[in-house]
């Protein structure tokens, strides 16, 4: 089966996943809490930024969401759908949850998800 | 009157509480929406309701009387969609399909319009006669979002009642359209998507007509498409064939869309939403010069806050301990002085049966009364505060980079802290974590937070009869303990863990009647539980003592509990006493020697000893049975049995660590 669909290249969870699937048995992904050494910056595209790297205030949109599959279709239940538009309204020092306004709703999000949060910002970073 | 409805409440509800309903009706909807707030409107009952989303963890049932018919109300957990198999929505969405409700309210939040009706957009795909109640229409108002609900209900084809539940507005109304949903079973029109999402939909409706299944053969049209993995199984057993199709139609959706299909579809619904919601709303554009702050984001300012938010976290748990203690210390005082009298009671151990039992009951009473009231009264009064203001959350966020080193993210604050006035409905609430493993990390360090029972353990022989700092210290031991055993477990419970994603939502002013109605309904229960184990609990010790059955258990116990731990060896029978409940290792005590002036009887050193065995040596049979029933036998019995050898093991250090200068 083509799994071409995915966007820059990255599968949501692994090789074997549905994507969709959302089969709490079929994934294997480890702990989502304890990658905070990965640069945020792998995980989006080079014409869109993670949503951590927003400053307050900030307008966005909404791209891609990369990562756990279950816990991309959480957010993407919560209303962090693609084109949807997102702003950072409070940063946790030391790299503490991420408090996002969408939809007119407010969510903290754990950093290491936040950063897979891929946005585009008009104004940020040479766009 | 309609179909069978006479035997739904009788025949399917395993659970079921209200016997003999004609109607059954259910609340559903997103978390912290005010569903519970309607529930105890409609049937009178005081469920819990506090301000953080995630609170109802069982389904409430209440009864409504309504024209003379008896009508069931069930309250489901807050869930935002029926998708990501968590137990609340697994269990939402059977009720709803299979228990087939005359009715389902489906509750949304009128600040929150889209979000909510991307679940309104789920349910009606479930087809039950829907109605919706646009709740805290006043809330939305003030931050300028007007509804109208007579252009909502033509577009859904269901009818929208609007809500302001806390103070009662729109409940009749709401109560009217129930009852004609109830007598006519409509079947709400169904939401249309997408043309290449639609045209699948309809192949997979043909191919289905040959399989039976009990949900709504569109419903589980759009499930095969999003490859829900229970419908696929259900249907695949059937006909192979057509999960085979319908995971080629999922693909080319796919490719179309170039996104996996579950975000395909749920940005489709979100388009609905969206279209449905500008529609409907008005949002009164920001007026002119500077944006006034809300309530919400002034006090964010401070709760926040990367210093003061902190300052504010310890401010207010510890002020939630300290203000019990003070409170409890002045009350028990009060009462203790004003009982006094039956303390001279020598313990009765002879003469006729009766006699013995009522002296021990009557014993049983007096704990009970000047133990439990002081404080456990005032700890709920405040927690009620503290929950209804959605202050919870805002610890959860300070604390979640600490939660995580104890693989557990900063939600798990919420039910430690609950912890503190009981175990049980904390582990309950251990249900909003994500994962199995953290939902037993959480449970397991739940079970080591000192509840007002350990509290009075603490306070009656420590704070009493040493001093009030050994008991801070106590407690300031049991934090660093949590901790430590926190990070261990995390290591040793195979399994992952999860980041945090939480709804923040907006302060309110605590509403004095909610505080009441909640510190009784809590109190209530733990009087309903107590009150017999103080009574039957006494009688029965004091029964043991004319027996002449407390020495040979003592005298077994007495390698534990008098060479290692140092203790007299009567506490030993009291230790099992304290199983069923922990203030009964103090209250037998009392009954034992026929005094509460624990210093007569142990030194300060032994007092403090027992106090930490007491508060940690394992959980009470409530506690055990809670967890068994939500993580098993196995587990339940594990945790218990880390804890009696953690207690014991810490017990006989600290008697050899404080006897060097005590």
């Amino acid at each position: 089966m083509s799994r071409k669909y995915l966007q820059n290249g990255q599968c949501c969870c692994n090789q074997s996943c549905h994507p969709c699937s959302c089969d709490p048995a079929g994934q294997k992904e480890t702990t989502v809490l304890s990658d905070g050494n990965k640069p945020a910056a792998e995980y989006c595209a080079r014409e869109t930024i993670p949503a951590t790297d927003l400053l307050p205030e900030q307008q966005a949109t909404i791209v891609t969401i990369q990562g756990d599959s279950r816990i991309r279709r959480r957010l993407t239940d919560l209303g962090l759908t693609p084109g949807t538009g997102i702003r950072v309204s409070r940063k946790a020092p030391m790299d503490g949850p991420v408090e996002v306004v969408v939809r007119r709703t407010k969510l903290s999000i754990d950093y290491s998800i936040a950063k897979k949060i891929c946005v585009k910002s008009p104004g940020a970073r040479g766009l | 009157m309609s179909g069978c409805g006479g035997c739904k409440g009788c025949t399917t509800g395993k659970e079921s509480g209200i016997k003999n309903a004609d109607y059954t009706i259910a609340l559903a909807g997103n978390a912290n929406v005010g569903k519970s707030v309607i529930f105890n409107q409609l049937t009178g009952v005081d469920q819990i309701i506090g301000n953080w989303p995630g609170k109802t963890v069982e389904r409430a049932e209440g009864l409504l009387l309504h024209s003379g018919k008896r009508i069931r109300v069930i309250d489901l957990p807050g869930i935002y969609s029926f998708s990501t198999y968590s137990m609340e929505e697994l269990v939402s969405r059977d009720f709803i399909a299979l228990e087939h409700p005359d009715a389902v309210v489906n509750v949304i939040d009128a600040s929150a319009l889209e979000r909510n009706l991307f679940f309104t957009i789920q349910l009606l795909e479930l087809a039950p006669p829907l109605m919706i109640a646009v709740n805290q229409i006043d809330l939305a108002e003030k931050k300028g979002i007007t509804i109208d609900t007579q252009k909502l209900s033509a577009l859904l084809g269901v009818p929208v009642i609007p809500t302001v539940a806390i103070r009662s507005k729109g409940i009749p109304a709401l109560t009217d359209a129930i009852t004609g949903l109830m007598q006519n079973h409509p079947v709400p029109p169904a939401l249309l998507y997408g043309k290449e999402i639609e045209e699948r939909i309809r192949i997979i409706i043909s191919l289905l007509e040959t399989v039976p299944t009990p949900y709504p053969v569109r419903w589980t049209a759009i499930k095969l498409l999003e490859r829900d993995q229970s419908i696929v199984e259900l249907v695949g057993e059937q006909d192979p064939g057509i999960t085979k199709k319908a995971e080629q139609l999922a693909s080319e959706i796919e490719s179309i869309h170039g996104e996996p299909v579950c975000v395909v579809m749920s940005a489709e619904r979100y388009q609905i939403a969206d279209r449905i919601a500008a529609d409907v709303m008005t949002i009164r554009p920001p007026g002119e010069g500077p944006q006034k702050k809300s309530l919400t984001d002034k006090l964010d300012a401070v709760a926040l806050h990367p210093v003061l938010g902190y300052l504010a976290v310890i401010a207010v748990i510890g002020g939630l301990l300290v203000w019990t203690f003070l409170i409890g210390a002045q009350v028990s005082a009060f009462l203790a002085s004003f009982l006094s009298q039956f303390e001279q009671y020598e313990p009765v151990i002879s003469g006729p049966l009766m006699d013995i039992l009522w002296n021990g009951a009557f014993t049983g009473f007096v704990a009970g009364v000047t133990l439990v009231i002081p404080y456990v009264l005032p700890f709920y009064i405040l927690l009620a505060v503290i929950e209804d203001s959605g202050y919870l959350t805002r610890i959860s966020v300070m604390l979640d980079r600490g939660m995580h080193k104890l693989g557990l993210h900063g939600k798990a604050i919420i039910p430690l802290i609950l912890g503190y006035g009981c175990n049980v409905p904390a582990i309950y609430s251990c249900r909003i974590m994500e994962t199995p493993k953290q939902k037993t990390l959480a449970a397991f360090l739940v079970t080591l937070v000192p509840c007002t029972a350990r509290t009075v353990v603490i306070l009656g022989l420590v704070a009493a009869f040493v001093n009030i700092w050994w008991a801070l210290a106590l407690y300031a031991f049991d934090i660093l303990l949590i901790i430590l055993v926190g990070r261990i477990a995390f290591k040793a419970v195979p399994g992952e863990s999860v980041g945090l994603i939480m709804e923040m939502p907006d302060y309110h002013v605590p509403s004095i009647s909610v505080v009441l109605k909640q510190t009784w309904t809590r109190t209530k229960s733990l009087i309903w539980i107590v009150f017999p184990a103080y009574i039957i609990g006494s009688a029965l010790i004091q029964a043991f003592y004319a027996a002449g059955l407390l020495t040979p258990v003592n005298a077994m116990l007495a390698p534990v509990t008098v060479l290692w731990l140092g203790l007299p060896a009567v506490i030993g029978i009291t230790l099992i006493f304290g199983i069923v409940r922990k203030e009964l290792t103090i209250l037998t005590l009392a009954v034992i020697f026929g005094t509460t002036n624990f210093a007569a009887i142990m030194s300060p050193v032994q007092l403090i000893v027992l106090a930490l065995v007491s508060m940690l040596y394992i959980p009470c049979i409530s506690v055990i049975l809670v967890l068994a029933s939500e993580f098993g036998w196995r587990k339940a019995l594990a945790i218990s049995a880390a804890e009696i050898v953690m207690a014991i093991a810490i017990g006989g250090i600290a008697f050899r660590v404080l006897g060097l200068w005590m």
